[in-house]
């Protein structure tokens, strides 16, 4: 492993962010001489003086101590010498062996401070829920579907991130949001109604709304006389009722007439001409019901023509356009609510006590647990008291015992101990490090894995103090839990930066059919085999070569796919059934084929690519910071465009012209290092549809995906540089480590968090990269069990 | 609420249809009147208006070659052509604390800098810093006579790359409370019109009783906390603990003040949380900031048109292109023309705004003379990021300006001047706002 590292393939890949810090040990190499003696001959002509060039003075640096202290710019340094961007191309070029030297001397210098100073957990400022996380810490603690978040303003994100504690920040609006939305949800809770979901829902062939073209339940419009259709199943006898809301389309003079009606029987038929805002057609239809499976139909009893109606379709398409004309209506609620004589089962489980009912002892049983389950720990006696006042209060100026309990419960919701994972320290100015609280570990873990708070199971085993004992099997259930969609939702797609697609327009006639459902099925893949190689726990290089991936219909045409054995060929006599048109199903890929792993799906390659083509330079870049972890530096401004030198180079190829883009001198080191990956891509257009030649190159132009390596190793095209990078298991376990790590504590990695990511990624290559083995180590990781305090804090 | 999906239609909705006991402001049902025609008739209060345009401005199409009441309108600024009377056309303008100083940023700082006249601290974490910016540093001088201090609105282009090494937060907001807390900026116009209007309804007296006992219980809880919390984190809580004050004092204000009256027609925005055309967008929002003049609801209001370094695609209006990718043309006069048309339509955007507050009666003149909006970038030409002869509009005649003409400062005066010249006719008078020089002269005429 050492061996390789050292190959000048590594230096221009990966850079030093990756550089071995448990290499084997080695004779200290004289730090004056390599090292000074370097710096004086190289570097200091410019950093040094009175005025040193970008204000960095390199001229005290003298002794190893120096180095250790200003760790971030020393590696800044170090890969900077490494690349080849620094000392400048005007300036003499060090030999080999002169970096050679500085490079194994300045490591040195890193690998015995690592292994002598003391461990460094790091500091994690008290977060913020995210909008996200409010949605899911609302949803578990009150079981409401409620989504108040939505309506709150935008998160910031840093370090990649929009769970980033820094940036989370707070304001008066926000404020008034976290009151507003503590009312909407308490009320909801204690409301008196509870509506169904349905068990089954069918009857329109597909569920598009003509309007955008997307999938949205919300809405459906029937534009023939074949019924909605939905099963409910309740659980109790008692009084229900069918809530209805609809809209006529083309109605014009003649009212669109509906029918509703429960197992058979017609409980209302409704005749409207809307849509009129001050006039829906709204109706509460109520129902006894026993328990038991019950069917609600909808029927749009008078279509254009019956004739027109058995053979529509819906939505109603002449060749290839919607017919605008056709009458319609709809159907934007149609809902089953009930038992209406039976209390709320969240109200239920908050008011549910062995106390006298409105007593004081009541009072105060409710809202200690309650507060306890919202700040994600055993609320405090004077935490308690507080939220009784407000219930004092409250009754003093004459409200009811539960107005006055909604109250004190709301107040619980807009406290600091609930919007911000506060975790308190005994010794806020100690620098000493020592684990957090168990019941801090479940909030960690719970926000970690499921981006909500922690359930029963997990607050329970911090009570008794078992949390950390169990913590490997706590991450394997967590993991094997639903809610962990909520990691891959929102890890995965910001670690591959693919939320991007959203806003990624396309220009041109080639694009046509590249839209916002395709967009949304291209992130559904990616996601999709994200969660695969997390629930099967396959090796993370995968993600890179993996030999499946999850398609639709359209996807499948997208990739000239065939059917569901992943052929690109029709074989006639081949019994595979057809990918079906909107389900997503799981394909194999064939080894060596165009697709396989992130790198060849389409959301990676669309979002990678300009408006109207594709830039190897942008997918360079995003190999090289969220694959290998070695981002490239920004570029220096004033460059102009490539567009602005087209005119000189008409006659070139797409790659003939970025090459001459790059050979300006001050492009060339980094471009070198971007392009050459980028380009191996070429063979995949700006929407990731894979293309044997570029339409827009000279004619008969083949596309080059051939690259060189700095160490002479070449390549020919995406499937070989897969290869290479899939050897590079530690430079990319790290990488995704680093990224998790981020995720997982909500700040920026620091350079001493290098010894516990060493520790990671050696603990998984033992696991042969495993991901929920990754995963594991990140949460046995000092970082995320442990602390230390701040200086300046008071205890 | 609806059972069948997993997201929720509408709260509103279902919280009605649920006879739920929440009071919730309807407000076709409020009475129409007009604002200040009944009011005292002393002097109307100056309002205050600060909108930013990401990206610079195409420049030789931008800046009139002449000065003074006669200049020849350019290319660009034609939306403004009926309005010309109204608008200032300010040329010279720098903002030195925009530049890189040696830290490679250019769009980060150029929108903090923007209200601050302040370089932002580089950093993607924990230590964010800049200045405060100018309409907070009116809102914390005028905002308590208002029902609302000041609004924060402006549209967010879902995804735009942050400038390299800095904090997203700095290319994302214009207003700054304090150095280190920024004010977000609502997108929604449903959610401006709430934050505007969402204090009306019969139970709210009771409802702003129960806020109070709620907020003073939490204020004690997060005071208690404090003390064991350190650096950040304390910086944290105290974000938290002023925004409490913040409402607190809404809160007692609501109560002194006359509830908000919504003039004719009127109506909470009824798209969707947030139009799914820019445009529209823009214009909800513009009618918003004209309201919330109108009614006297604020007298301060930032109005972020895109996120600085944003790639929003102008497609649909002839523009094609990553907006950003576009303002570094390189000379090529096609894609120099795309950014002339995307600074046209902001300025339409812009003009509409103009014209609704001035079809307004107010006092004896019109709702626009007693306005200041000033309307511009710190970025001039991106291509190359230049931070001087910025684009710079002032419109209205509020505190006594003479509008209609095109007026030139020497080199490198800072823009923060323009702010505290601004910040002066509105009543508010302090030293100096980031790296400010003194007031600009000749706004008079």
């Amino acid at each position: 492993m050492s061996t390789r590292r050292a190959a000048p393939l590594l230096v221009i890949l990966a850079g030093f962010g990756a550089a071995p810090r448990c290499a084997p040990a080695s004779e200290p190499v004289p730090f004056e001489r390599d090292v000074v003696g370097f710096l004086a001959k190289h570097c200091v002509n410019c950093h040094g003086g009175k005025k040193p060039k970008g204000d960095i003075s390199l001229e005290g640096m003298k002794t190893e101590a120096d180095v250790v202290k200003g760790r971030k710019l020393w590696s800044s340094i170090l890969r900077q010498i490494a690349e080849g961007s620094m000392p400048p191309a005007e300036r003499p070029r060090p030999t080999a062996a002169e970096l050679r030297a500085v490079e194994a001397a300045m490591k040195d210098v890193f690998r015995r401070a690592d292994a002598t100073r003391p461990r460094d957990p790091g500091h994690v400022t008290i977060r913020r829920l995210n909008r996200v996380e409010y949605n899911n810490t609302i949803r578990d603690l009150l079981m409401t579907e409620l989504e108040p978040a939505d309506d709150f303003p935008s998160d910031d994100s840093g370090h990649g991130f929009d769970n980033n504690s820094d940036v989370l920040s707070l304001s008066p609006t926000l404020l008034e949001h976290y009151l507003t939305a503590a009312e909407d949800v308490v009320s909801w809770t204690f409301a008196n109604v509870k509506p169904q979901p349905p068990k089954i829902r069918s009857g329109t062939r597909q569920f598009l709304s003509p309007q955008t073209g997307t999938q949205d339940p919300q809405a459906i419009t029937l534009y023939t006389s074949e019924p909605l259709v939905m099963v409910f199943r309740v659980a109790a006898d008692g009084a229900y009722a069918v809530h209805f809301a609809a809209e006529a389309v083309n109605a014009n003079d003649n009212p669109v007439a509906v029918a509703v009606s429960i197992d058979g029987k017609e409980l209302q038929r409704l005749e409207f001409r809307n849509p009129n805002p001050k006039n829906p057609a709204v109706a509460v239809l109520p129902v006894p019901l026993v328990k038991g499976r019950h069917e609600v139909v909808v029927a749009f009893r008078n279509p254009t023509s019956e004739l027109d109606a058995n053979k529509g379709t819906n939505p109603p398409v002449i060749g290839k356009y919607l017919d605008k004309n056709r009458r319609g209506v709809t159907v934007k609620k149609a809902d089953l609510v009930g038992p209406l004589d039976e209390i709320s089962e969240g109200r239920r489980r908050i008011l549910a006590s062995k106390q006298p009912y409105g007593s004081a002892e009541h009072v105060h049983d409710v809202l200690a647990r309650f507060a306890s389950r919202a700040f994600r720990r055993p609320a405090t006696a004077a935490e308690v008291r507080r939220y009784v006042k407000i219930h004092n209060d409250a009754r003093e100026a004459g409200e009811d015992f539960e107005a006055a309990i909604q109250l004190a419960l709301q107040g619980v919701l807009v406290s600091s101990n609930f919007l911000f994972r506060v975790e308190l320290d005994d010794r806020p100015a100690g620098p000493e490090p020592r684990p957090i609280s168990e019941h801090q570990l479940a909030s960690r873990l719970s926000y970690f894995l499921w981006s909500s708070m922690p359930d029963d199971e997990l607050l329970d085993l911090a009570a008794k103090g078992q949390l950390t004992a169990n913590l490997e099997s706590q991450v394997r259930r967590m993991i094997a839990d639903p809610k962990s969609e909520a990691f891959v939702d929102n890890f995965a797609s910001q670690w591959l930066g693919i939320r991007a697609i959203e806003s990624a327009t396309r220009n041109g006639r080639e694009f046509h059919g590249y839209d916002i459902l395709l967009r949304s099925e291209m992130t559904r893949e990616t996601l999709l085999f994200f969660d695969a190689i997390l629930r099967e726990n396959r090796p993370v290089t995968e993600l890179i070569d993996g030999q499946f991936t999850f398609i639709n219909g359209r996807l499948a045409k997208h990739y000239g796919i065939v059917d569901v054995t992943g052929a690109t060929t029709r074989d006639p006599k081949s019994m595979a059934d057809p990918v079906p048109p909107h389900r997503f199903v799981r394909v194999p890929l064939e080894p060596g084929g165009p697709r396989g792993g992130v790198l060849t799906q389409a959301s990676v390659l669309t979002i990678t690519s300009n408006s109207d083509r594709t830039s190897p330079v942008k997918r360079g870049v995003w190999i090289l910071e969220r694959i290998l972890g070695s981002p490239p530096p920004p570029p220096p401004p004033n460059v102009p465009e490539l567009e602005a030198q087209e005119k000189v180079a008409e006659n070139l190829s797409f790659r003939q012209r970025m090459e001459l883009h790059r050979s300006k001198s001050e492009c060339a080191a980094c471009h070198a290092r971007m392009d050459s990956l980028g380009f191996a891509f070429e063979k995949y257009d700006a929407i990731g549809r894979y293309r044997e030649s570029d339409p827009k190159g000279p004619r008969g132009n083949r596309i080059d995906v051939s690259g060189k390596l700095p160490d002479g190793r070449s390549f020919n095209g995406a499937s070989d540089l897969k290869k290479i990078l899939v050897e590079k298991k530690d430079e990319f376990a790290r990488c995704l480590a680093e990224k998790l790590l981020t995720y997982a504590l909500g700040r920026g990695v620091e350079e001493h968090d290098a010894p516990a990511l060493d520790r990671i990624v050696a603990a998984t290559a033992l696991d042969d990269y495993r991901m929920r083995t990754l995963i594991i180590e990140v949460a046995k990781s000092d970082p995320f069990r442990l602390r230390r305090g701040t200086p300046g804090a008071r205890p | 609420m609806t059972a069948t999906l997993r997201r929720p239609l509408a709260r509103r909705t279902f919280l009605r249809g649920a006879g739920a006991a929440i009071a919730l402001p309807w407000l076709e049902a409020m009475a129409p009147r007009s604002i200040l025609a009944s009011s005292d008739p002393g002097p109307m209060p100056v309002r205050l208006g600060f909108i930013y345009i990401p990206n610079g401005a195409h420049m030789q199409g931008w800046t009139p070659q002449t000065l003074g009441v006669n200049y020849e309108m350019t290319p660009v600024l034609r939306p403004l052509s009926a309005l010309r009377d109204d608008v200032l056309v300010i040329s010279g303008l720098a903002s030195d604390k925009a530049r890189p100083h040696g830290d490679g940023g250019n769009h980060a700082p150029a929108l903090a800098a923007y209200l601050t006249g302040t370089h932002p601290r580089k950093t993607e974490g924990a230590d964010i810093r800049n200045g405060a910016s100018a309409d907070q540093v009116a809102a914390a001088a005028i905002g308590h006579r208002t029902r609302l201090p000041s609004l924060e609105i402006g549209c967010n282009p879902i995804s735009w790359s942050c400038d390299s090494g800095f904090s997203c937060v700095y290319t994302s907001t214009m207003s700054w409370r304090t150095p280190t807390q920024p004010l977000p900026k609502l997108e929604s116009p449903q959610a401006a019109f709430d934050r505007l209007f969402g204090g009306g309804g019969r139970d709210q007296s009771r409802r702003q009783a129960g806020r109070r006992s709620i907020l003073d219980a939490v204020r004690a809880e997060a005071v208690s906390i404090r003390h064991a919390l350190g650096g950040t984190d304390r910086q944290k809580l105290d974000e938290y603990l002023s925004s409490i004050r913040d409402v607190e004092q809404r809160i007692a204000r609501a109560e002194t003040m006359p509830p908000a009256r919504l003039p004719d027609g009127a109506t909470r925005p009824t798209a969707a949380r947030i139009p799914a055309s820019y445009e529209e967008q823009l214009r909800l929002l513009g009618e918003l900031m004209v309201l919330a003049f109108q009614t006297d609801t604020t007298r301060i209001c930032t109005f972020l048109y895109d996120h600085e370094q944003s790639g929003r695609n102008y497609r649909d209006i002839g523009a094609p292109g990553n907006h950003h990718g576009l303002s570094h043309h390189g000379g090529n006069p096609e894609t120099m023309e795309r950014i002339a048309i995307i600074n046209r339509f902001h300025l339409t955007r812009f003009a509409a705004i103009l014209s609704s507050l001035k079809n307004i009666r107010e006092g004896d003149g019109t709702l626009l003379d007693n306005c200041l909006i000033a309307y511009g970038s710190t970025i001039a030409d991106g291509n190359n990021h230049d931070h001087h002869d910025l684009p710079i509009l002032l419109a209205g005649k509020g505190g006594g300006i003479r509008s209609g003409r095109h007026i030139r400062f020497p080199e490198e005066t800072p823009l923060t001047n323009l702010w505290l010249s601004m910040l002066d006719r509105a009543g508010v008078s302090v030293p100096s706002i980031g790296d400010s020089t003194g007031r600009l002269r000749g706004l008079e005429g």
